[in-house]
This record gives structure tokens, sequence and C-alpha cells, in this order.
């Protein structure tokens, strides 16, 4: 056997130098780029030891074991070379056997060859705190990387029996990963990816032990039937017309279960989603610039949007300087627990439910025209830099939309609700400018209300010509794409002659001043939170206490008696989604309720325990300050459910 | 008569595969499409057809481009087609019309099925879906053309499929790619393919047909090389080490072509304001923001511009990078930001400041400068208090006298760390623990106490040789970088320059300093301070809550500390913040804190609720009173919440 293995090895010898050539490629850069001694830990695994996982690198690392199991059968079978190995005194179990050891040992070398680079790499950091290494990180990852190629390999030998075929069923299979990803929240241990998912207690790495073990049977499971059909697989040369023919039904039977598997997920997905009114009882009406479609029952609010269309659209055209207004088609059909409104590019699509008064309708068409304004007026450019002025984009839609359609008490709810989240999370303008950042600190609702009072900073600062002059700049010409968030922000301010740094002082003056109006009363804070896990009901219970903001300012203060004055009317949780990255997904909400009277009145939050697998979460907890008013959410924080111990 | 027989040889070959890649293409349309239908706010249903454009139609034009040309030139029967009395070209170029006719009929079914899909809300003109027609056709030609000419290039099709591929990705992502300037990618845009009903995309779609036209020349030309001998010679399997060679030729290609690309340059960021004071040579400028505070932003710009003059003149330093402060009027007086992409870049409020406060800033803005100077090698642990060190000295002292106040609480600060923590004259090996220990203000003082120490003991010149040696050369950001700074060992060339062993220089410094502590400025700051030490703990509740609790206790100390808390007019300030689960330099803000009367052998500070197990957190015990400018860092500690 070691000599066959050792003769796999050999033949193995190009794809290792590939491999070894990629190696020294991505060392090379490292080392013309980068001051080796100045590497962290944190650095070095930037991007691959992030709590949860990172599809990215876990792609590179399936293209890699793939390769690898395409070189090991196909050719040798295309070649007839097998036969000079069927013809020694060895079983075929012994050459499979060998061959699949070869390339998972190859695929193992190439691991511990890379890690032991950095290990040494590492090494040469002489910092105290910049230098320290983490041995079981380390060496927890070598393990897990060598065992997901194994997995990955497994998949690759049966794969590569179907030759092409196998390489389109295993996108099929990720298309249908990202699907999950996106409409579940979690493909769960179905998910590769799930595999190098990273959890942490303290430093110390937690796999997935159990996505882990039933991958590793699967694959084991996966190298036998593998085994099976190459075993029985005679050569190109002499394959005989029986072969050929089973060969080809295998492969149309997989290309169409393949559509068929692909089918039925499409059909459950529209089974469960939420639908759109239907299109029989949809109306048409227009203006200059206005194509609606709408459901006849909404005639009135409709009529009230349509008579003041044009000249909202006039009164934005006016504050962005637009010098050609868009034609529009706006669909207020749709239907969504998520969003008021959507606009993408010259149509916007609206949901009617999403608000009761007529006014904030046309508020909310005017908020999306301001995103079709936005698109055209900067050619699209403001959206490329998305995450820097995410803030700015929602914010400018929604000044402009409240400066044409005041909804004062709305827009006064929502920035007081915006100052308290700013003066208690310590809200910066360099949080702005981050939405991932933001999101994953903050009430990312917020970018609306924070982005309004921003902007109106920047219109009492540099004028209201500012607001499309922006948009203008960050379509220029000679704009520079792809800069950092801070730099984009300087630079674009710099072209239209506003200050940056002015505009951020007013901001701040204003949070202040507003701050100081609102009633802390309505804005307690959660305290003494318990999280137990709940076998039986299969749920995770996360029970607080309410208490007034300025309670427990200093320990002097004794928390336990102290009750909250204003009780909020509606309470909710957010637990943070545990994608593996492949496709955005929106963060899963729970209502709570209260419990208990007086001093021993709790608010208890049930989470399904599917939404958190594992033990650590985020969540982050909300109510409403006032029966109107949006949710107010406090800062992000991480939880602890006990392990469950598998039984009800 | 021929093409008619060829034209049924591949019909009959390949009907069944046609007709079931077919139904299987519609089938998952359809599927998309009533997806789409449902899901809330999709915006359309040629949103799918762009998404197949995107996904499977390029999966389908391989299919059919392995079916019709690849396995017949593999294979070696196109040798008997070729062998007909019918020339070399006649049936590439049916086989090059069945497959684009194939697919261009799939791709028209699948405009036609999302037509059909569209509702009232679409606004459906014949117009629109003529426009998505060509633009869908447009794409479905260039995939076909790319598939048919890697088809002829027999098993290094693989390899090409995967660098375009690459090449794909690359344009799609890579930053400071623009892809709108790229003709497929501009017609594919996400926003105008299915929502630009008005403009007709003419350039997109000609660069599209260019690509299209270049890649199906190539493929007929490289069919008639060598009158198909290199067609011949490409279908013959490649060895292992055509595959290597490829694939390392590709990535070098694709590397040299990223850095490449990462030349784009832009102009430095500016002030556009009026309220900016620019001073020329060195350049600094300070946004004051409001008229009332011109005088004192007037004040600083040229007391930097100064500083910055005469440190140039005594270090010989050739440039020296841009400066700008802005004011911000809310901030505490020592909560400065600070950020070096583009020049120094500060963000401060120095309005209510002192002396004491000034030079802080000062101190601040001449580590940004130095650190630009190395390139940021300056901020390397073992050159780090030299940097610190250097640029509070020439603050304080470097080009004025030293004022007496100053040197009472930089030395008593100085005095106070090294009670608690001798080891902290390690100053070379223990840098990022000493600030992690006792913050930026108690390291900072160390680092200046060794510098005076140097001065007054060697004279001026032996500073100036110290920080010659770390901060003037910018080091390149590469191993050669590294290569070239750490030759000569760290302590080789500070004991070089300081002209003395490291053990002798921080026995005297220590010596020094502690001669220090009799000084009566010295010793009324060091009595003020209370002799306290901190304590954490973590702890669940009987209840389930997870508490952090801190409290204080008294500490032996050498110096003469307060030790009657009563007395102590300061305030005891716990602030913490999450950390990663690895450790790098952390500097905790102010914005997560705890602030409390001081008591002893008592919990003070309870954080009920913010962490939980697993959590990694940052914890400091701060004192905070108005005798010392900055507060004093009694405890720190890196938790692990149990």
């Amino acid at each position: 056997m070691i000599s066959l293995i050792a003769k796999e090895l050999r033949q193995l010898r190009p794809i290792a130098w590939l491999w070894l050539a990629v190696l020294v490629l991505g060392y090379g850069m490292q080392f013309l780029t980068e001051r080796v001694d100045e590497q962290t830990f944190g650095s070095w695994c930037e991007g691959y030891c992030e709590y949860s996982s990172n599809a990215a690198v876990a792609v590179f690392l399936v293209l890699l074991a793939l390769v690898t199991a395409y070189s090991l059968f196909p050719r040798e079978h295309d070649e007839a070379t097998i036969d000079f190995l069927r013809a020694l005194p060895v079983s075929r179990a012994a050459v499979f056997t060998a061959k699949v050891l070869a390339a998972w040992l190859l695929l193992c070398a190439i691991n511990l060859l890379s890690y032991g680079l950095d290990r040494a790499l590492l090494a040469s950091n002489p910092e105290s705190i910049g230098g320290l290494f983490y041995e079981q990180v380390w060496f927890t990852l070598l393990w897990r990387d060598c065992l997901f190629m194994f997995i990955v390999l497994a998949h690759g030998v049966l794969l590569s029996w179907f030759r092409t075929l196998g390489l389109i069923l295993y996108s099929l299979y990720l298309i249908g990963l990202m699907w999950a990803e996106s409409a579940l929240g979690s493909a769960g241990n179905w998910s590769i990816f799930a595999l190098l998912s990273n959890q942490y207690e303290g430093s110390h790495l937690v796999v997935n032990s159990s996505g882990l073990i039933i991958h590793t049977l699967v694959a084991v499971l996966v190298l036998l039937v593998a085994y099976r059909l190459w075993s029985r697989t005679e050569t190109g040369g002499g394959s005989s017309r029986r072969s050929r023919r089973g060969l080809k039904i295998v492969n149309g039977f997989f290309a169409v279960a393949g559509f068929i598997v692909l089918g039925l997920v499409m059909i459950y997905r529209i089974g469960v989603d939420t639908g759109t009114a239907p299109s029989d009882d949809l109306t048409v009406t227009a203006t200059d610039h206005y194509r609606f479609v709408y459901p006849a029952r909404r005639e009135s609010v409709v009529q009230y949007i349509v008579e003041h269309a044009e000249t909202d659209l006039e009164a934005l055209g006016e504050i962005l300087g637009v010098d050609e207004l868009p034609n529009i088609r706006v669909d207020l059909s749709a239907s969504s627990e998520h969003a008021a409104g959507l606009a993408k590019w010259k149509k916007i699509q609206m949901d009617l439910d999403a608000f009761r008064e007529d006014i904030s309708q046309r508020r909310v068409l005017s908020h999306e025209t301001t995103h079709v304004l936005q698109a055209t007026e900067s050619d699209r450019a403001l959206a490329e830099n998305y995450s820097a002025a995410k803030f700015f984009i929602e914010g400018m839609a929604q000044y402009t939309s409240f400066a044409i359609v005041p909804e004062v008490e709305r827009r006064r709810s929502n920035w007081e609700l915006a100052s308290v989240a700013w003066q208690r999370q310590s809200i910066r303008f360099d949080d702005l400018i981050d939405a991932a950042a933001f999101s994953s600190r903050f009430d990312a609702e917020l970018h609306y209300s924070l982005g309004d009072l921003w902007t109106r900073a920047m219109v009492n600062t540099c004028g209201l010509s500012s607001l499309g002059d922006f948009l203008r700049a960050t379509g220029r010409e000679e704009a520079v794409r792809d800069l950092p968030a801070a730099i984009f922000w300087r630079d674009t301010m710099r072209a239209i002659d506003c200050d940056l740094d002015t505009v951020n002082a007013t901001w701040r003056q204003q949070m202040a001043e507003l701050y100081e109006e609102v009633d802390i009363a309505q804005y307690p804070e959660f305290t003494d939170i318990v999280i137990q896990r709940d076998e039986q009901a299969q749920q995770i219970r996360i029970s607080a206490r309410l208490v007034d903001a300025d309670a427990d300012a200093d320990a002097d203060a004794d928390a336990d008696g102290n009750t909250v004055s204003v009780l909020p009317e509606r309470f909710i949780v957010r637990i943070a989604g545990i994608s593996t990255q492949l496709s955005g997904g929106v963060d899963p909400v729970f209502r709570g309720q209260t419990r208990g009277e007086g001093a021993e009145q709790r608010i208890e939050f049930l989470v399904p325990d599917y939404a958190i697998p594992g033990t650590r979460f985020r969540y982050q907890l909300g109510f409403t300050p006032s029966a109107d008013a949006r949710y107010y959410y406090e800062s992000w924080r991480r939880g602890t459910a006990p392990a469950s111990t598998g039984q009800p | 008569m021929v093409v008619s027989s060829l034209l049924g040889k591949d019909f009959r070959e390949h009907r069944l595969a046609a007709v079931l890649l077919a139904a299987g293409t519609l089938a998952m349309t359809m599927l998309m499409l009533a997806w789409n239908r449902q899901a809330p706010y999709s915006m359309s249903p040629f949103e799918i057809v762009r998404f197949a454009l995107l996904s499977f139609l390029p999966l389908i034009a391989l299919i059919t481009g392995n079916r019709l040309i690849v396995r017949e030139y593999l294979s070696g029967t196109r040798q008997f087609v070729e062998a007909l009395p019918m020339g070399r070209n006649l049936p590439l170029l049916l086989k090059y019309l069945t497959g684009l006719l194939y697919l261009c009929v799939l791709a028209i079914m699948m405009v036609a099925l999302a037509a059909q899909q569209a509702g009232v809300t679409d606004d459906l003109t014949t117009d629109y879906v003529v426009l998505i027609m060509i633009k869908t056709l447009v794409m479905t030609s260039l995939y076909w053309s790319v598939v048919f000419c890697f088809s002829l290039c027999g098993h290094l099709r693989i390899a090409l499929y995967l660098l375009g591929a690459a090449l794909v990705a690359l344009i799609a992502w890579y930053p400071g790619i623009d892809p709108d300037r790229v003709a497929p990618f501009a017609l594919m845009d996400d926003q105008l393919f299915v929502f630009e009903r008005d403009l007709i995309p003419w350039r997109a779609m000609q660069g599209t047909l260019l690509i299209a036209g270049l890649f199906t020349l190539a493929g007929f030309t490289l069919s008639r090389i060598g009158e198909g001998s290199l067609v011949e010679r490409l279908a013959k399997p490649m060895t292992r080490r055509d595959y290597v060679a490829l694939g390392v030729l590709a990535a070098s290609g694709l590397t040299v072509w990223s850095t490449l690309l990462e030349q784009k340059t832009r102009p430095p960021v500016e002030f556009s304001s009026e309220y900016v004071v620019r001073l020329q040579d060195p350049a600094v400028s300070v946004l004051y923001l409001e008229d009332q505070y011109e005088v004192d932003g007037r004040k600083l710009a040229e007391r930097i511009s100064e500083s910055m003059r005469s440190l140039q003149a005594s270090l010989g330093l050739v440039a020296l990078p841009d400066v700008k402060l802005v004011l911000d009027p809310e901030r505490e007086p020592h909560e400065i930001d600070y950020a070096t992409a583009d020049g120094v870049f500060i963000t401060a409020n120095w309005l209510p400041h002192d002396s004491y406060d000034d030079a802080i800033l000062d101190t601040v803005i001449l580590h940004g400068v130095l650190s630009a100077q190395t390139a940021g090698r300056a901020m390397f642990e073992p050159y780090h208090w030299v940097l610190d060190g250097f640029t509070r000295w020439w603050v304080e002292q470097g080009a004025s006298p030293l004022r007496d106040e100053h040197r009472s609480e930089l030395l008593a600060r100085a005095l106070w760390v090294m009670d608690i923590d001798p080891e902290a004259q390690q100053l070379i090996d223990r840098w990022q623990l000493i600030a992690d220990r006792f913050a930026y203000p108690g390291a900072e003082s160390l680092a200046w106490s060794a510098m005076t120490f140097l001065e007054e003991s060697r004279g001026r010149e032996r500073v100036l040789a110290l920080a010659s040696e770390f901060l003037l050369s910018p080091l390149p950001d590469s191993i050669f970088g590294t290569i070239q700074d750490r030759r000569i060992d760290a302590t080789q060339r500070v004991e070089s320059a300081l002209d003395m062993s490291l053990a002798s220089f921080y026995e005297q410094w220590q010596a020094w300093l502690h001669e220090q502590q009799q000084a009566p400025g010295v010793q009324a700051m060091l009595s003020s301070i209370p002799a306290l030490q901190g304590r954490l703990a973590s702890r669940s509740t009987p209840d389930g809550v997870q508490e952090l609790e801190a409290s204080y206790e008294w500490r032996e100390s050498r110096l003469g500390l307060l030790t009657d808390i009563e007395a102590a007019d300061g305030r005891c300030v716990l602030k913490h913040d999450y950390i990663g689960p690895f450790d790098t330099e952390i500097e905790v803000s102010n914005d997560y804190e705890d602030e409390a009367t001081c008591r002893v052998g008592e919990t003070v500070h309870v954080l009920n609720s913010l962490y939980s197990p697993g959590d990694r957190v940052y914890v400091a015990l701060d004192y905070e009173d108005s005798v010392f400018h900055q507060p004093l860092r009694l405890h720190a500690e890196r938790m692990s919440i149990p």
C-alpha cells in the first residue's frame, strides 16, 4: 500500500507544483507589499477566523480539493493507464484507497506547509501583544482544514465520475445553499461552508463538531459509492457499449434529478412566500412623469397621491437641481413586511399597507422618488459607494420627503429616537460611513433618522443646493472609484466646496440639542437579562427587567427596587442572522411579553431554538417608546444559551 | 444537400439532449418567474432573464459547445466530416450557426416567457420587449462566441474557462476597476438592463458584439492555422505540466495587472471652508468653524508650524507631511481623533486647553508626523517608546524651556507607573504591555522621563541621535523593509545611539527617576493619588444574570500616596469594551464607562447583563481627579468571561 501511495504521490507531483506555485505567488505578493514582522495573529486570520464563517475563503479550499480530486481518476480511465494498475497483484480497493489517500496527504501537506510558514512568519513579530500566538486556534484551523479537504475531496472523487456534469451538480448544490441562506437565514449543517464556522470561548476556537462528524461520515459513504462506480468503470478504449449506455443513463438521471430538485425547492419557495395583490384588479393612471399601477380598492389614497405627485416631483427636482425629470413607473400593489417602498433606477414599488395615513403614502413616494433622482443624477455612482453612503442615501430621501410632505409628529418621533440612540450608544460620523459595521453595532434603521438629521446639518451648513451637487459630484468623470469611506466623503465634499467637519460639528450640536428635549422616562433600559433554554418547547427564553435610564447611573443606587415609570407598548428581540455569507438574509425578530407585576415584572422573549444554532449568539432588545413610534433598539449584545442536552 | 446532411447528422446526434436541455431551461425559467411573481418586492419578471443570463445560460452554452464541438474534435470524428468534399469551413460554420441559433431560441423563449408573465405593473410595450430581447441576444452571442472559440482549444479550454472566470471576477469585484467601462458588464448593469427603457445602450451593445466577433474570428482562425494542425495538437491531452505552467502564467498575469491598477492617484483632501487658517512650509491647516474661534485656531497653527519647522531643522528632515486639524468644540479636551491615511489629520477640541493640554495635542500631532516619516515603522514595539518619548520631549523642552508644573506631573505619573510595575522599565520589550496596563499617558510619561534623563545626563545631542536612529527613514512596505530594519537588533541600535549598555541605561534612568521623587512639586502630585488597586470579578447571580463587578483595595506604596479615601477628590471610572478573541493594542474609549465615588473594600461598579460567558472584554479602572490632567489607570485587564 505504501508503495502505491508513493507512486500516486509521484503522479500528483504536477498538481503539487501547481499548488506550490499558487502558495509561492501568494507569499511573494505578501513579501512585496507587507513588512512581515508587523503581522499579528488577528491580521493573519482576518477574513477566516471571525465569528461565523467566510464563504470566500472556503470556496478557495473547495476549488483546491476539487481540482485535485478531478486529477485522480478521469485521466487514468481516459488514457487507459488504470489498466496497468489493475494488472498489478493488488485489489481495486487498494488502488482506490491509495489514490484518495495520496491526494488527501498532498492537500494536508500543502496545508501544513502554508500553516507552518505562517507560523514562522508570525514568530518574527516580537511585540508583546501584537506578537502573541494562539496555538490552539492555529492547530484547530489546521486540522479542521485538513478534514474539510477530505470531505470535499470525497465529493470530488464521486463528482469526477460524472465529469463536467459533476461540476454542474455541485454548482446546483451551491445555488441551493445560497437560496437556503437568503430564504431561511441558514442552510444549517447541509452547508459545507458551515463546517468552517467559528465560535469562540474566550480565545479558544470551538468548531462545529456535529457538522464535521456528519459530513465526515457522509464523505466516507460518498467514497464507498465512488469506489463502486470507479471500480466498475472500464477504461475509455475498452469500455463496453453497455457501460457507456449506463454512464449516459446515470448522467441523464442526475441531470434531470438536479433540475427536479431545484424545481421542487422553488415550488416550496413559492408556497412559503408572501404574495402581491392579484393583478386582475389593478388599475393604471398616469401623470406627466409618473405611471401608477394600483389595486382598484385603494382608489382614494391613490387619488391623493396622484394629485400631489407632479408638484412633489417638481419640488424634489428643484431641491436637487435636476434639469430633466425622469419618467417613473410606480407599482403600488407590492406587499412586504420589511419595507414600505423600494426604488430601482426608474421604477418604484410601494406597499400601501405599510402606513395608515394618506399623507404618509405620499411621503413614501417622495422618499422613493428621491432614490430615483439619486441614481439618475449620480449615474448610479452613489449606490456604488453604498456602504459609505447608505445613511446619506436614506437620510437625504428622508430629508427631502419630509421637507416636501411634512409629517411633523412622525419626524419628531424619529428624531427623538435617533437622538437617544446617538447619545446612549455614542454614534459618530465614522460609524455612519460603514453600513455593515453600523448594522453590527446599532439598529440599521437608524440610518434613516440619523441620516435625515445629518442631511439637515449639511443643508444648514452648505445650503440646499449641496444635496444635488453632492450627487453629481459622486458621478463626475474624474471621481476615483473604491475609495476608503472617510476619503470618499472628504474627496466628494471637497469637490462641492462643503466642509465635512463643519457639517459634522453642526450635526453633533443639533443632536445634543434634540436629546436635551427628550422625555427620558419613555426610554428605559433593559437589565438583569437571563437566558435559558427550554428543551421541551425547543425555545430559548430571554427575559429582562426594564428600569428607568438614570436609575443605575451610579452604583450607589440599588437597582433591585427600581421599576420602570413608563412601560413601553411593545417589545422585540432581534437575533443576528447566522448565514455563512453566501447570500444576505434578514435578521429574525420576535415579540416580547410582560410577565409578573411591580418589581417582579419582566419582559420575556421566546426564540425558537433553530434561530440560535450552537450556544453563542448576538441579539438586540427593543421596545416602542410610544404607541405610534418605531422600535427603539439597544446596542447589540452577545448572549450564551445553555447547551442543549438533547433531551426534552 | 450537404448542408442539410450535416445539419441532419447533428440533429440526430443531439436532439434528445437538446430537447432535454431546452425543457430543463424553460422549466427552470418558469419556476423562477413564478417565484419572482410571488416574492415580496420582485420588481420585474425580466430580472429573471438577467439572472438567467448571468447564471445558467453560460452553463447551457458550455454544455452545447461540449456536445457540438468539443466531443467531435477530441474524439477525432471531425476528420470523417472534413474528409467529405465540402471544405473545412462549412462544417464549422454550420456548427457555429447551429449552436448560436439554439441558444438564441432558448434566450428568445426566456424573454417571451418573462413577457408573458409581465403584468400591468411592468408597462409592457413592444419597444421595451424588443430592447430586452436585443440585449439578451447580444449577450447570448457573446457567450456562444467564447464557448465556440474555447471549444476549439481542446484540453486547453478548461484552463481558458478558468482564466476567463478569474478575469470576469477581477473586473466585477476588484477595487479600482470600473465594470461600467467594460461593454458586457455595462450591458448587464443591475439597474439598466431591466429598468432603463428610454435609452438604448448602443456603446455597450457594440462593444459586446465586437468582443463576440473577435472570439468568433479567433475560433475560425484557429481552425485554419496550419490547415487545422493547431486545433489537432490542442485536441491532444494536456500534460499536468502544461496545466501548471498555464496556472502560474495566469495567476502571475492577474497579479501584475491588479498591481498596476493600484497605481491610480487622487489629489489630497483639502478644507474648502472659509474658516480655515492655512500656513505653508510646513503645510498646516486649521479648521476653526466659527469667527469666534479664529484667534485660537491661528495661534495653534502658528505654534504647530513653528514646532514642526524647528523639528525639521534639528533632525534634518527633507519633507514633512501636511497637517490638518479640525476643531470639534463638543469634545472633551483630551478626546483626540487621529488619522494618517492622507497626511496627518487630527480632530480635537483645543478651546479649553491649558498649556499641559496643548502639549498633549502637539505631541499627538508630532507623533503623526514622525510616524508618517517612517511609513508607520516608528509604531513597531521596540521603537515605539522612542517615538512617544521623543515627541513629548520635543514638545515640552525640545524648542522651548520645560515648565516646572509639566515636569512635576510627568515625573509623578512615571514614578507612579514604576511603583506599580517595576518591569515597566523594559521599554523595548514591553512597550505594548505598558501602554495596555497604564494607558497612553502612563506609557508616554515613562518614555518622556527616559528622554529627559538622557538629556540631563548625556546632553540634548544624545536624544536627537536616538530619534535619528529610529524616526527618520521611511521603511519600505515589504520584506526588504523588514530585513533592512532587523539586520541589527533593536537593543544594539539603542545601545549604539545611547553609547552605553541598555542595562546601565535602565539602571541609571531608574535611579535618576527615584531622585526626582524628592522634588516638592512631584511630591505634591503623588500625595494626591490614592494608593488604590482595582479588582475585577465576573459572576452569575442565582437568577442567572451575568454581572461584572469591580472593587478597589489599598496597596503598598513607597511613594507617599494618599491613604485616606475620604480625602481623595477624584472619581473612580470603569471603562470597558468587547475585544476579539485575539489580542491587539486597544485604547478603550470613554463611550462605555461607569463613574462612581471611590470606595474601598466593597463593590463599586456593576455591569449588569452586558457581557456573557465566552466574551472577551477589556476592562480598565481609572482614577480621574483635578490634579492630573489625564486619568491614572489603577487597573486594566483583558478578561474572558467564564
